[in-house]
């Protein structure tokens, strides 16, 4: 998605859009996903095109079902085969590590080999939009889709494939169902976004990317102030990396007048941790609380006050396990309910202390807080596994070696890294106005053209100054 | 609608204007790699020995210094099909040419020819030699200067030449003179950086010994001796590579020279001549090692 290649499918496919009879529009929008995920494998082509027809039909079946019982019966073969594929797919190899682990102090056991499955692209988002669909129609929340190009744009529309965001059905399925008309507001706010998302992507997230990675991969060799460096760091890369994509994604949809759900609420703005993933990551957090938390929390309604820390736990657990099959999600998950929970058990006392400060003191003391205690459950994100993730975590003891000059010598890229920070502070700048209702991009926009346009040009032209050839986002893996 | 393309028009225009001038611009920048062309073929005729490889044949190997009379064909990551079709598109036209250099180094025989960081450079080979190797992207299938390296390096580059600094840096018989003069301070930490650079993780060399096959055929019809040489590298990178795979290199290697008459392989990479000071990294020569490295290679031309 960010290859000139993918501006060029994406100008040619919003030329097409608004060109041809509107009643053909989503056909477009279905053969230009189909083509786009062709081209990327047709592995990955079939395997998305067959998952869609699965759950079209069954999305039909359970509708049409005669009996509260065939219902269930073909929700229930849906759901298992959607989570069943995930399983296949994401976990097989995990499970197999760990019963490998479990059986190895058994001296004649044999190692049961690994799959050597390739994970889909898109997978996990378009399983979870699946799912959801599924659900929503056997509780009858929601109609089935009757047209299948028009329910396979809503699970493969291109612009979502690599990272989603994870779409709701009542909030997509509903605008593919309109004929769109041309409206050059969508189109300028969709190039708007492509813009800032390439800005965010390409000048922030991989200048940052580069040296979060290479401290994590040179850990044996990299000590002291670097270390440090990165733990602040890492949650801002993987925040302009994924807010980029998002920017790119929704960008792209726009133009051809499609809203997508904003993954991003100036997340770094949050107070605590409830309040963080409420702005973070938010199309997969909406999606477990709708599918997960409010249904557990219902069904443990009796165990009170636990009952919340069950579902809060259950509900992370399958954040940070959807991340992927390794320990270092699960820890990922399990910080953020213990953190949550915590907020929740001390509530009362944490306000009743915060009354005798200062509001904005407060404020920004717990916004850091919260911003440290992320950055810290983000060694569990970036690891490739539990003992990196420890080796990262006792090299963040100051040592002697904290000085300045040897930091600039292991630092790939420092004038990258520079121009990266400068980026990030001015758009932490612009959150901050915004968070505090000043609506500095509107008075942006209201500026003349010519301004408008300089500021634009003077944007393109350090992305491309920046671009390092990096094609891919972190969230991409998932 | 007619509003709104109009204004996109508009801002457009001023970036392709701009690229297109950019475009102009680097076409215009002297480079090495016409430059060597002109140079070869301008000395045709009395080539004796050419030298093909990647960068540590273009810095290591300085054709002045050679009694034969020389030209050094290499270019930085020039892998062994580009020796290939270089060899077939000059061998007919270099009358006395009798011996040809090939350099062999860590991975040279398992590098994969479409993939890594390089490839951009197939596009020299295209523009300034006439050949034609397939392109990385569809739009490069075109071959614009402008895409085939980052437009921060395409930027600099257009500001040097603008400035008048050197452009060329090779010299009339084709050796590099890019400032490889002092000794490296950090081979320590080069050393770690192109160990991981260098590994593609295969231990497959059918790729390569595909094409030096054709070259050992090429010269053997015309009588051409071939010399593979694996080139010294410092200590510290030695230890960071895949030994079994460098093992396997030189015993293939071994292997070609016993089975082709035409063909001899040397390798120097841990030849205790070679200290500290004579590297510019981990893994190049610098001038004086060069120059140490050339004499050791005339006494061999000139022993067979």
């Amino acid at each position: 998605m960010i290859t000139l290649s993918y501006l060029i499918f994406l100008a040619f496919i919003a030329c097409t859009f608004y060109f041809v009879p509107r009643k053909f529009q989503i056909f477009v929008i279905f053969l230009a996903s189909l083509a786009f995920i062709g081209n990327i494998s047709l592995a990955v082509f079939l395997f998305g095109f067959s998952l869609s027809i699965f759950n079209y039909f069954f999305g039909l079946l359970i509708e049409y079902a005669r009996s509260k019982s065939q219902k269930r019966i073909y929700y229930y073969i849906a759901l298992l085969t959607n989570i069943g594929i995930l399983i296949i797919f994401k976990y097989a190899n995990f499970f197999i590590d760990t019963i490998n682990l479990v059986f190895t102090p058994f001296a004649n056991h044999n190692r049961f080999p690994n799959l050597s499955i390739i994970l889909p692209i898109g997978i996990s988002y378009y399983t979870f939009q699946n799912i959801g669909y599924i659900y929503r129609i056997y509780k009858g929340m929601e109609f089935a889709e009757k047209r299948l190009d028009v329910y396979t744009v809503y699970n493969l529309f291109f612009p979502k494939l690599f990272a989603g965001p994870i779409e709701r059905s009542n909030h997509f399925l509903p605008q593919l169902q309109h004929k769109n008309e041309f409206k050059q507001e969508n189109i300028t706010k969709g190039l708007q976004l492509l813009l800032f998302g390439y800005f965010k992507k390409i000048v922030i997230g991989d200048s940052f990317g580069t040296t979060v990675h290479t401290v994590y991969n040179n850990l044996d060799t990299i000590t002291g102030f670097p270390i440090l460096i990165v733990f602040f760091l890492q949650a801002l890369y993987i925040y302009f990396d994924f807010s980029g994509y998002t920017d790119i994604a929704l960008g792209s949809a726009r133009i051809f007048g499609f809203k997508l759900t904003d993954n991003f609420e100036r997340p770094f703005f949050a107070c605590n941790v409830s309040t963080f993933w409420r702005r973070w990551h938010i199309s997969l957090t909406a999606w477990c609380n709708d599918f997960i938390f409010k249904i557990v929390l219902f069904k443990r309604r009796k165990w009170k006050d636990w009952g919340a820390v069950y579902a809060v736990l259950l509900t992370f657990l399958v954040i940070g396990i959807w991340h992927g099959a390794k320990w270092t999600f699960v820890v990922l998950g399990l910080l953020q309910a213990l953190a949550i929970s915590y907020e929740y058990f001390t509530k009362r006392i944490r306000l009743r202390s915060a009354a005798y400060f200062n509001q904005k003191l407060v404020n920004r003391v717990s916004r850091f807080l919260t911003y440290l205690f992320f950055s810290f459950s983000l060694i569990f994100f970036i690891s490739p596994n539990i003992s990196v993730s420890f080796n990262f975590i006792q090299s963040l003891i100051p040592t002697h070696q904290m000085n300045f000059i040897g930091v600039l010598k292991t630092i790939p890229n420092p004038q990258g890294l520079l121009f990266g920070l400068i980026a990030s502070l001015f758009i932490l700048w612009i959150e901050s106005c915004e968070e505090s209702g000043n609506k500095i991009l509107d008075r942006f926009l209201a500026k003349k053209r010519w301004i408008r346009w300089l500021i634009y040009y003077f944007l393109i032209f350090i992305i491309l100054y920046q671009a390092q050839g990096e094609v891919t986002f972190i969230y991409e893996q998932f | 609608m007619k509003d709104l393309i109009l204004k996109l028009i508009l801002f457009i225009l001023p970036i392709i204007l701009i690229g297109a001038g950019m475009e102009i611009l680097l076409r215009k920048i002297p480079n090495d790699y016409l430059y060597k062309k002109i140079q070869l073929e301008k000395h045709a005729n009395t080539v004796e020995t050419l030298i093909l490889g990647g960068s540590h044949a273009y810095y290591g190997i300085i054709p002045d210094y050679l009694e034969s009379n020389s030209f050094n064909l290499a270019y930085d990551s020039q892998f062994l099909n580009f020796d290939r079709i270089l060899l077939k598109k000059y061998i007919d036209s270099l009358p006395n040419i009798k011996n040809v250099i090939i350099m062999i180094a860590y991975p040279t025989l398992s590098h994969r020819y479409n993939e890594g960081d390089e490839v951009y450079r197939k596009f020299n080979y295209f523009r300034y030699y006439d050949l034609d190797p397939p392109p990385k992207n569809w739009y490069q299938k075109y071959y614009f200067e402008l895409f085939r390296l980052p437009f921060k390096k395409n930027f600099q580059r257009i500001i040097s030449y603008l400035r008048g600094e050197e452009m060329i840096h090779s010299t009339v018989k084709g050796w590099c003179l890019e400032g490889k003069k002092e000794i490296s301070k950090n081979l320590e930490q080069s050393a770690l950086h192109t160990a991981k650079l260098l590994e593609n993780n295969s231990m497959d060399f059918t790729p390569g010994l595909r094409e030096l096959n054709d070259i050992f055929f090429m010269c053997e019809q015309r009588k051409v001796k071939v010399y593979l040489i694996t080139f010294p590298t410092w200590e510290g990178f030695r230890e960071l590579i895949n030994m079994k795979k460098f093992d396997k290199m030189i015993e293939t290697c071994e292997t070609l020279a016993d089975q082709n008459k035409n063909v001899e392989y040397y390798n120097f990479t841990d030849d205790s001549r070679f200290t500290r000071e004579d590297y510019y990294d981990s893994d190049h020569l610098n001038d004086e090692g060069a120059r140490k490295f050339t004499l050791i290679i005339n006494e061999l031309i000139k022993e067979k």
